[in-house]
């Protein structure tokens, strides 16, 4: 793992995105890249020194995430971490994904809110909107970061074989970490498969897991993220990864993501692998 | 239509071999002297010996007229009941002797009651502990359907009953499925499993089938088994959830993939209407499996 980019709006939810990426920095001895990107009226960038003093507003701004960039930068130097610091002016949604192709990223580490009630609709949305355009693992940290060196993961699939991939990634790296991994297929009435079925798809990733797997398991459950809940409760589980295929175009917008809809109500942090 | 008026009815006791004890365990085998029934009996014989039970073979003979209130003169005029009367007596006699050679006590009796649940009366009113009864049509596609004899005992027996499909080489079954949806009700019924479990010494599988027209969460499932897995206790075998379109579907892949000796279900002991109009699921079960079932009351 060579860099890790950190979007940040330097809230407290950020914040705790932050020590979790410098936290995996220092151990893999990569390199971190804090990002931040400011709304602009204008095209701001091709807007000449003259006319930039007319808008005192984005002046402000500007100057003080500068300021913070540069505090999280002194940090992480002091920690003993490379680290490279950028301001963006693009506003489109895909513009971290962007920035992290350009860059060369291998991991996008960001905060959300945790989104409850009728919030969930409006917050956290930055975080869905990378999940869903990024190419790259994403790990969405919701809470303080207290990852232990070695967290249980639970990889929940529908263990189609175009998930192998992404979850031949978890597998690699749970080895490394000394993590264990369970897997889980949530089944529910509204798209129910035969368990010897999903067994049968299993087979092949839990191969795959070998000596890391704890256990392979069927959830019965009327919603994924009431399955998904009382699976990690009950097994005491730290880290959530997950298969996102990418969307684009149209469909995404009639097919809900499941990873989206996770990512959205839980608690732990949750990986997003995407299926390439 | 009162018990006593159908006491009355229950004929030409026909007692080969009268038994003065009633405390011991009894165990009633229906008999039309099939291979079907025959395989039912060896079964029987077997657990009785477990059980150190006396044997009840019974059949029932049907007969066009008020047989029982004619005379003996009067048989006469029907040589055919009077021939099948006789054939029957001596095919009980013989089933009886044979039940003795190997070490058993065994009675036989021989029915004219021809109301649905003749055989159940007779158990009833002669502290039957459990019925051991073979199922008909052995052969193609009836294999898999339970006779309608068999049925009709199943859902009026107030004790277990056992059906026996094939002939099986032995009651040493390695293990017993317990299917159920293991609602509070399944509780008192699952008693007597453990019971006959530890018998035959058995291992008890327990196996909920989800289904998605009748769904349940797995942590509701395990919840409602924790329970029967406690009663089980060192019977205790596999316990497994399985999802399927159907009940019958998952019932005969778990068989498939986990071989089973024994099928052992609690069925809901059906009084007046409900009985013809609820689908049994013992009839489901016994329809997808091969193995033998036996069916536990729910008694209210």
């Amino acid at each position: 793992m060579k860099k890790i980019l950190v979007p940040t709006d330097f809230s407290d939810c950020a914040r705790y995105a932050t020590d979790t990426a410098m936290q995996i920095a220092k151990r893999a001895g990569a390199e971190l890249h804090f990002y931040h990107h400011i709304f602009v009226p204008v095209d701001w960038v091709v807007v000449d020194f003259g006319h930039g003093s007319s808008l005192p507003d984005i002046s402000e701004e500007e100057k003080g995430v500068l300021e913070q960039l540069k505090i999280l930068e002194s940090e992480a130097f002091s920690q003993g971490i490379k680290c490279v610091t950028h301001m963006d002016y693009d506003t489109s949604s895909e513009s971290i994904t962007r920035y992290a192709t350009a860059q060369d990223i291998s991991l996008i580490v960001m905060g959300s809110h945790g989104a409850k009630g009728i919030k969930e609709f409006f917050i956290g949305s930055n975080a869905q909107n990378v999940v869903k355009h990024a190419n790259i693992p994403v790990l969405i940290i919701k809470n303080k970061p207290v990852i232990r060196d070695s967290p249980t993961v639970l990889f929940a699939s529908d263990f189609h074989t175009e998930a192998l991939n992404a979850f031949r990634l978890v597998a690699k790296y749970a080895k490394k970490i000394g993590s264990k991994i369970h897997l889980v297929y949530l089944n529910t009435p509204a798209e129910f498969k035969r368990s010897w079925v999903i067994r049968d798809r299993m087979d092949q990733f839990i191969d795959i897991a070998s000596d890391s797997l704890a256990k392979a398991e069927i959830v019965d459950c009327l919603f994924l993220e009431e399955g998904l809940q009382n699976y990690c409760e009950e097994n005491e589980i730290e880290l959530l990864a997950m298969a996102t295929h990418h969307r684009k175009g149209l469909p995404r917008m009639f097919m809900g993501s499941i990873t989206e809809q996770v990512v959205n109500h839980m608690e732990i942090p949750v990986v997003s692998i995407p299926i390439t | 239509m009162t018990l006593d008026f159908q006491e009355q009815h229950s004929v030409e006791y026909f007692r080969l071999h009268p038994l003065n004890t009633t405390q011991m365990k009894k165990i009633l085998v229906p008999t039309d002297f099939s291979d079907c029934a025959q395989n039912a009996t060896e079964v029987a014989k077997e657990i009785a010996r477990r059980y150190h039970a006396e044997l009840h073979f019974y059949h029932f003979v049907s007969v066009p007229v008020d047989w029982v209130h004619l005379d003996f003169a009067q048989h006469t005029i029907y040589p055919d009941v009077t021939e099948e009367v006789k054939r029957v007596k001596k095919l009980l006699d013989i089933a009886v002797k044979s039940a003795e050679a190997d070490g058993l006590q065994s009675v036989g009796y021989m029915d004219f009651d021809n109301s649905t649940d003749a055989v159940t009366r007779y158990a009833r009113s002669n502290n039957i502990s459990m019925i051991v009864m073979g199922s008909h049509g052995a052969r193609g596609v009836k294999e898999f359907f339970l006779g309608s004899n068999a049925q009709t005992v199943v859902r009026h027996a107030e004790v277990p009953v056992l059906i026996v499909k094939q002939k099986l080489k032995s009651v040493a079954f390695p293990n017993i499925l317990f299917v159920s949806d293991f609602e509070d009700e399944m509780i008192r019924p699952f008693e007597d499993v453990v019971d006959f479990a530890e018998l035959l010494g058995a291992k008890i599988n327990l196996l909920y089938v989800n289904t998605p027209s009748e769904f349940q969460r797995s942590w509701v499932i395990k919840e409602r088994m924790e329970g029967f897995i406690a009663l089980a206790s060192s019977s205790l075998g596999n316990v497994e959830i399985i999802d399927s379109h159907s009940f019958g579907e998952g019932l005969e892949k778990y068989c498939e993939m986990n071989p089973t000796g024994l099928l052992a279900i609690a069925t809901h002991h059906r009084k007046g209407l409900s009985r013809a109009f609820l689908g049994s699921l013992t009839e489901t079960v016994v329809n997808h499996v091969k193995v033998p079932v036996v069916s536990f009351p729910i008694l209210s």
